[in-house]
Formats: C-alpha cells, sequence, structure tokens
C-alpha cells in the first residue's frame, strides 16, 4: 500500500481482507483493451468537437467517429467477451470473481462498460431522427447526445473499475499493479465529465454562477472519491495533473493540423483545428484535497469521514474559486494569446471576432450569464461540501471493490 | 344545400390554417433562366429543418459542360463568409442532368451561387432559397418502439449494476452475499430506480423543452394579418394590418417589380373570382388597396411580400367583401379583377380572355404530382395569330395558383419562384453592391433596389421559348388546381384560368 507509508496516513481496514486472484486472470489483459478503447473515445471526443468547430461538415465516417465508435466497441465486445467466457468456459476460481447479473457472470466494471457501450448504441438512432426533427446540433449537449456522453463516460468508467478490481485483489505483499493505469483512466474520466461541463465552462463563463455551481456538483466527487479509492498520497492532484495534461496537449497537438470550415456562414476563417480551452487549474484545488487528506487521514471512520468532506469541500471550492475567477481573466485577456494557452485559437468557424471574445460574458450578457454573487458562492459551496461527501462514499465503496 | 357550403366553408378554413410560405404549400424552388451563356433549369427542394440538407436538381441545355458547382450563402455573410463550393454530379443515364446537396446551418434569406463551367466559360447565377423549418416530425412508431425497448434495457441493467455493485461487488472472490446484503442491495435497487425515474423525467421535460424550442421559435410560423373592408361613398377599400408582434422586428420590405405587397384574393368556395392588386403601405404594418368591381363573398388573401433580407412570405387571412359595383378610380394600373366559371367548369386547355383572344395552354391535360413541367401558355387573336405579350410587371406573364381546398397557393414568374427583389438583393449582395445588413425594425430598408437591369433579363425572360409565356413548376400535391394566367395584351391586363387534375405519384 502505498499510502502505508506516509506519516499521517493510516492503513484502512481493506488490507486484512483476504485476497484471491484467480490464476492467469484474463480479465487484466481485458481491462487494458477497454482503457485503450477509453482512450480513444475520450481523443475522438476532443477531436470530434474541433472537428465539428473547425470543419463543420461530417459524416459518419470521419476520423474523430471512428475513434469514438471504435473505442466503444472496444469496450463493449471485449467486456461482452469477458461475460460469455466468464459466465461459459470460466473456472470456478473466475466465475467467484465475478458479480451475477441476469444469469450471466462478469467482473463488475465489464457491466459498466457493456452498459455503456450499449447506451452508445442506442443514442445513435435517437440522435439520427433528432437530426431530422430538430435539425443538426450546433451544440454539444442535446438529450441523444447526454446519452452518448453518459455511454462513453461509463465506457471509460468501467475499465477504471476492472484496473480498480485487480489493483484491490493484488496481493498485500506484492506491489499493486496498474497504479498508474489507474490514474490515467480517473483522468480520462475527469475529461469525459469536462465535456459535459463544457458549454458552461468557457473561460468567458468563469465568472458565472451557474460555472460554479455545476463545478462544485461534481468535480469534487471525482477528485475526492478517485482518489480515495487510488490509495495514493497525491491521488488527487496526479489525477487533476493528468486531465490537465490530456486537454492542454490536444490544445496543443490539434492546430499543428490545417483545416477549414466546409459550411457556412464562416464568420472566422480558421486555417487550422481548433481546439477546446485550455483546461481548468484543477492541480490547485486537486493539491488542497490531497493536503488535506494527508493531514486528516484516511482511515476509517464517519467523524473522519465528515471532517475530511467538509474541509475538503470548502478547500475545493475557495481554491477553485480563487483560481479560475484570476486565471479565466488572464485566459481572455492579450497574454494568454499563443501556442500555451491556445486562447486566440480556439475559436470556431461561426464565432466571428470582436470584443467578446475578451470579455466575461456575466457583464456583458448578465442576463443568460448570471454573474456570481454571494448566493450564489454559498450554494455553490454547499454543493461542493455535498458532492465531497458522495465522492467519499463512492471512494470507500471503491477502494473495497473486488470483482 | 346552405349546411353543406357551410361545412365546406369550415374544413377549408381548417386547411388554410396551416403554416404559410411565400408560396403556400410549395416549398420548392424552380429557376430557369442562364448560368451566363448556358441555359439552366433548377429545382431546389429546401432543408425542412436548420440545419440541414437541401436538394438540387441542375439541368443544363448545353453540351460538353466540365464542372457544375453550387454554392450556399448566407445574406448578410455574403461570399467572402461562404465555404468552398459543392460539386454537382452527373446523374448517370440522364445527360446534362445534376445533382448536388447544400448543407443550409442558419435560418433565413439564403442563396446558391451556380457556377457552370463549360466550352464558353464560366458562367454563373445566384438563386434565392428560404432556409426555414418547416418540418414537424412525429417520432416513428417503430423507432419509439425500438428505443423504448431500448431504453427499458439500459435502465434494467443500470438497476442490477447498482444492486449487484451493493450486492456483492465488495465481497472476497468466493465469498456469497449475507442476508443483510442482499436486503441493502434491494434496497439499492429501489433507490437507483427513484433516481433512474427523476433522471428520464428531467430527461424528457428537456426534450420538451427543445421541442417546444423548435416550435415556439425556429420553426416557421406564418406572420398574422388581418383585413376590413370599409367604404367611403364610391370607394370601398381593403385595409390589411398586419398584427403579428414578430413583424416589428423583422427586416423592412422592399419593392418587388416596383410593389411592396401583391395581394391576391380568391373568392370561396367555388374560386371564380380572383383579384391581383397592389396595396400602398400607410404605416409600417398596415397597407390599403381600392378594391376594383367584384361579387360579395367570403375571400381568400394571400399577401406576397419580400423583406429586406431577400426572405419573401406570403400573409394569409381571409375576408367578406360586400359586392363592389364600382371599380376604383384611383387604382394602381397594374391591379386586375375576374370573374370566371367555379372550379371545375373551366377548361384545363383553353380559355376565352375576350372576344377577340384565346388563351391555350400546350402539354398535356393532366399532370402528375411532383413531376417537372414547363406550365406553357399561348394567345391567338380571332384569326388564329398568336398575339404578342407586353411586358407586365416586369415579365412577359405572372401565374397564380392554388389548389381547390387552399392547400397550395403559388406565385410564379417565367424564370421561376424568386421574387424579382430577392433575386436582386441576392445577386448584388454577392457582387458587394449592397451592404450586408438590413434595417431590422425600421420603416424604410437600406438597400435601394434599382430598376431590373439587362443582367437580370437571364432569369426575367424565363425559357425563352418563341411563343407565349411559360412557367417552370411541379405540382406538389395531388388534387384539382385553378390556375390564373395574367399577361399583358395591348396595353390591358388579361387573365386566363385553367382547372388542372393533378395525379397522385
Amino acid at each position: 500500500m502505498a499510502q502505508a507509508s506516509g506519516s499521517a496516513i493510516q492503513t484502512t481496514d481493506f488490507v486484512d481482507v483476504p485476497r484471491a486472484v484467480p490464476a492467469r486472470d484474463p480479465v487484466s489483459a481485458c481491462a487494458r483493451l477497454v482503457l485503450s478503447g477509453g482512450s480513444s473515445i475520450a481523443i475522438g471526443i476532443l477531436w470530434d468537437i474541433s472537428w465539428h468547430r473547425t470543419i463543420g461538415r461530417d459524416t459518419f465516417w470521419t476520423p474523430a467517429h471512428l475513434a469514438i465508435y471504435i473505442g466503444g466497441l472496444l469496450g463493449g465486445l471485449t467486456c461482452g467477451w469477458l461475460a460469455i467466457r466468464t459466465t461459459f468456459f470460466g473456472s470456478r476460481a473466475e466465475r467467484e470473481a465475478a458479480v451475477r447479473l441476469w444469469g450471466f457472470r462478469a467482473p463488475f466494471g465489464a457491466w459498466v462498460t457493456i452498459w455503456g457501450a450499449l447506451a452508445m448504441l442506442t443514442s445513435a438512432p435517437f440522435d439520427n431522427w433528432w437530426h431530422n426533427a430538430y435539425g443538426v446540433d450546433v451544440k454539444i449537449l442535446s438529450p441523444p447526445h447526454t446519452l452518448l456522453a453518459l455511454g462513453m463516460w461509463a465506457n471509460v468508467l468501467g475499465a477504471l473499475m476492472l484496473l480498480l478490481r485487480e489493483q484491490n485483489l493484488a496481493d498485500a505483499r506484492q506491489a499493486e499493479p496498474n497504479r498508474l493505469a489507474f490514474l490515467y483512466a480517473s483522468g480520462l474520466v475527469i475529461v469525459m465529465a469536462s465535456v459535459f461541463l463544457i458549454e458552461k465552462s468557457w473561460p468567458n463563463q468563469q465568472r458565472t454562477a451557474l460555472f460554479y455551481e455545476l463545478s462544485a456538483a461534481t468535480l469534487p466527487v471525482y477528485l475526492l472519491g478517485l482518489a480515495r479509492a487510488s490509495k495514493e498520497r497525491w491521488g488527487a492532484s496526479s489525477i487533476a495533473l493528468i486531465y490537465m495534461a490530456i486537454v492542454a496537449g490536444m490544445a496543443w497537438i490539434l492546430p499543428l493540423f490545417p483545416g477549414q470550415p466546409r459550411l457556412g456562414p464562416i464568420r472566422n476563417p480558421v486555417t487550422h483545428f481548433v481546439p477546446l480551452p485550455f483546461p481548468l487549474l484543477l492541480i490547485v484545488p486537486a493539491l488542497g484535497i490531497d493536503l488535506a487528506r494527508r493531514y486528516i487521514g484516511e482511515a476509517s471512520g464517519w467523524l473522519r469521514d465528515w471532517l475530511l468532506v467538509i474541509v475538503c469541500g470548502c478547500l475545493f471550492f475557495a481554491l477553485f474559486l480563487l483560481t479560475q475567477w484570476f486565471f479565466s481573466a488572464f485566459l481572455i485577456g492579450p497574454h494568454a494569446q499563443n501556442w500555451f494557452f491556445a486562447a486566440d485559437r480556439h475559436w470556431g468557424y461561426r464565432e466571428g471576432a470582436g470584443q467578446w471574445h475578451g470579455q466575461f460574458w456575466s457583464r456583458t450578457n448578465p442576463e443568460s450569464n448570471p454573474p456570481l454573487t454571494f448566493a450564489s458562492a454559498c450554494w455553490a459551496l454547499a454543493l461542493s461540501i455535498t458532492a465531497s461527501r458522495i465522492g467519499l462514499w463512492l471512494g470507500n465503496w471503491m477502494s473495497r471493490l473486488r470483482r | 344545400m346552405k349546411r353543406w357550403v357551410m361545412i365546406l366553408v369550415v374544413v377549408a378554413a381548417a386547411l388554410f390554417t396551416q403554416p404559410a410560405r411565400a408560396h403556400v404549400g410549395s416549398p420548392n424552388v424552380f429557376f430557369e433562366g442562364h448560368a451566363g451563356p448556358y441555359p439552366v433549369h433548377v429545382v431546389i427542394h429546401p432543408a425542412e429543418v436548420i440545419p440541414g440538407l437541401a436538394e438540387l436538381s441542375i439541368r443544363i441545355d448545353a453540351e460538353n459542360i466540365k464542372t457544375v458547382t453550387a454554392l450556399p450563402i448566407k445574406w448578410n455573410a455574403g461570399r467572402m463568409g461562404a465555404p468552398p463550393p459543392d460539386i454537382a454530379k452527373p446523374v448517370r443515364g440522364d445527360p446534362g442532368l445534376y445533382s448536388a446537396q447544400l448543407w443550409f446551418m442558419e435560418p433565413g434569406a439564403q442563396s446558391v451561387e451556380l457556377e457552370v463551367q463549360g466550352p464558353a466559360g464560366a458562367g454563373r447565377v445566384v438563386i434565392p432559397v428560404d432556409a426555414v423549418a418547416t418540418r414537424v416530425l412525429a417520432l416513428p412508431k417503430a423507432l419509439g418502439v425500438g428505443l423504448a425497448v431500448l431504453g427499458l434495457i439500459l435502465g434494467g441493467l443500470l438497476i442490477s449494476i447498482v444492486g449487484s455493485a451493493v450486492r456483492e461487488s465488495v465481497l472476497t472472490p468466493g465469498s456469497e452475499p449475507t442476508p443483510t446484503r442482499r436486503l441493502y442491495a434491494l434496497g439499492g435497487m429501489g433507490l437507483g430506480t427513484v433516481l433512474l425515474v427523476a433522471l428520464v423525467w428531467g430527461g424528457k421535460n428537456w426534450w420538451d423543452a427543445e421541442a417546444a424550442d423548435y416550435k415556439n421559435n425556429r420553426l416557421y410560423h406564418p406572420i398574422s394579418a388581418k383585413a376590413d373592408v370599409r367604404t367611403n361613398g364610391d370607394k370601398t377599400s381593403l385595409l390589411l394590418a398586419i398584427t403579428d408582434p414578430a413583424f416589428a422586428r423583422t427586416a423592412p420590405l422592399v419593392p418587388d417589380h416596383g410593389k411592396l405587397m401583391h395581394l391576391f384574393l380568391v373568392r370561396e368556395p367555388g374560386l371564380n373570382c380572383f383579384a391581383h392588386l397592389h396595396p400602398v403601405k400607410l404605416d409600417r404594418a398596415s397597407f390599403d388597396v381600392a378594391l376594383p368591381k367584384l361579387p360579395a363573398g367570403l375571400y381568400r388573401l394571400y399577401a406576397d411580400i419580400t423583406y429586406e433580407t431577400g426572405l419573401s412570405d406570403t400573409l394569409t387571412c381571409r375576408v367578406t367583401i360586400p359586392e363592389v359595383t364600382t371599380g376604383a378610380t384611383e387604382a394602381d394600373p397594374d391591379d386586375s379583377a375576374t370573374v370566371a366559371p367555379p372550379m371545375g367548369r373551366c377548361d384545363g386547355t383553353s380559355f376565352p380572355l375576350s372576344q377577340d383572344y384565346v388563351m391555350t395552354r400546350t402539354g398535356p391535360e393532366r399532370c402528375r404530382v411532383n413531376q417537372p413541367t414547363n406550365l406553357h401558355f399561348v394567345v391567338h387573336d380571332s384569326r388564329g395569330k398568336e398575339v404578342s405579350l407586353e411586358t407586365y410587371l416586369g415579365m412577359r406573364g405572372h401565374l397564380a395558383l392554388t389548389r381547390e381546398d387552399g392547400a397550395v397557393f403559388t406565385h410564379l414568374h417565367p424564370g421561376g419562384t424568386a421574387s424579382m427583389a430577392a433575386m436582386q438583393l441576392a445577386t448584388y449582395r454577392i457582387e458587394g453592391k449592397l451592404p450586408l445588413k438590413a434595417a431590422f425594425g425600421a420603416d424604410e430598408p437600406i438597400c435601394q433596389l434599382p430598376a431590373a437591369s439587362s443582367a437580370d433579363q437571364g432569369w426575367i425572360g424565363g425559357n425563352p421559348s418563341a411563343e407565349g409565356v411559360s412557367f417552370p413548376y411541379a405540382f406538389p400535391k395531388p388534387g384539382r388546381y385553378r390556375l390564373w394566367v395574367q399577361v399583358k395584351i395591348e396595353g390591358g391586363i388579361q387573365t386566363g384560368v385553367f382547372d388542372i387534375d393533378v395525379d397522385g405519384a
């Protein structure tokens, strides 16, 4: 256990639980395959959003779509095969290390990925009808896209749980496998979550009430929960860094490729692929969460958990607010207009240049972007504490996942 | 008998309340003219939802054509804001016919610039297209059932996953869940079900909100108007008021071949009386026109207008008109009215305009739905000699047609369905001769349209047939149609009336 060496961190009860890893467990290989699929999905969705904001026109066969659906199929088929294998051809040990569902047996994460793949498939005819009924979406979130996004998110989450199962089942005397893979999968999950938030988290929107409320209601669940499950001393920080590296990496790589709009009207004649904005500086609140975990400790106990929840909830909100409040001002200013921060290249072909690029929309258009007020900040703080509580519950459960 | 007439009127009224467009119930754009030196016949099936795809069919009466390209251009973006053009593909087995699909991403006035490259060099023409969502699509039953089944499977699987998460996911391999844990699992599944129902309910509300947004803000709604008849001494006039609050925010109207509004009156139920009038503007939303001699009755009104953006619209309403016995003395010289036998009593092939002239329609007596056709008319005098047609409202003729029940109404020119104002606005904006803006909410437009130039004659003239006048069209729905063909002979406006049966596909 990595955390066992920490001075203030104590060992938790799950260390003493007997472990049993079936010999030649195929789940390990499957977990890596599903994680590859999850990576393909996460890269694919960032690429696809860029494609829509750069070229506009697409078909099912664009590389970005293929990356998403191949990733989904890889996860779904791998886990489907794993369920059939475990149910009908698995050894007793393999069946006993799985969960039962509708008469079949498979590791828990496999079911989550299967659900994700099925949701992605279901979204396809729904989305097609949606386009016919209401026109092709020019925004990211619509009911069928949300189903697709939930499917993609579940696909990656399933990979994470397969890795976690292996990690939790590892012999206590050996180094835990998949440590880095788990952190990477956690970063992917936060990337997926950030895509959900993107339409409300543009740098120009980072002084609105909704941005802080949505961020506070979701991000602590991941940061605290996954950090607890990771059992890493700097779990939240590592996960935040991986999220930032993926999104920033795409912001650096995509503009290297030429691309021009193939739909009109063109209000911003882009010549290269348009990335999403520079990522949220999650590393700052994540460091706060890790320090709180370190000094409060992670041993079991409802009192300690609640203390951790309240401290982490407050810390997350305070640090996140402080960071994004000033960082967003930097991002919409002239000094962020360079390849690193990409502030001058994240505007799509429909978003004509103008003063609005450099303004907070909560000031210029407060009706549709209500600014953060004291009341909404208090509400966001409450959401942050609630999300931390939910995250810790889920983290506690995940740290005991063995099937 | 009276009761039946009432029922017919009510049924017709119900049908008549369907959303109007410029060209009610007839969304396709027809164009006949020239792209530079090349004669072209174009049919555009506009996108029914925006953003959506429009289908183009282009026939070129020339040989050795190298390429045909089509470019969608929004009125306020100009060519600079247009994407690279799409290449129209030749249709196999039909030389001279090309097809293309174009994306229209934003609602409003758009246009398609066709470029033909051939032995005589490049030829271009701009065709205005109204990009407006008109489709209301219900979820097909089979798809609905399929999605419901998949949804149930997804929901069931999700709840089962929650149950297994609580029941056994944390157990050491080989151990069995205790009864307490099974109980907790049931509790978790119950809670999961509640959350799932809440999620589905939230999703349904979201869907409803999106559908309502589409219906209220993006789907085409006819601009509401009402008409009143006022009598002052010998003068009987019709006052048309645009009552829709949305009209206050629109771009101002621009004159289409010199008239801000082309108003067509059709008497119900026999469609035997027809008038083509040109009201004058009293204020931004009120128009007045002196009525010509007309029998009393209930009249359908169709008012064709063109906004400064280039978008065309047809306002519709009904009005009861008392008998007008003395025609207006101060009427617009281009106004006209005619009384003909009721629907079904007119021939589909010839109509006596007067004792001196007969108008004849050539071509098959019956038409087929959606079949492109040229409605061709020739006027002969009493000696059988073809009569030369004078220019009427800038063209060799105008044709108005309606289906018996009012579900279709359109106003055609020899060059097709587009209004002259829309053509000029689109063309001049693309050429940089007009600003890419409009005076939304103002009384007067920014753009002052010039008189039709010689360059406009390419499409104003339409099919340069040696005799008569022809109009490109394809009837959109089966049924019985009445056509009013208006031409000018010896300074007088003559209206030929024809009834045509259109068979289903």
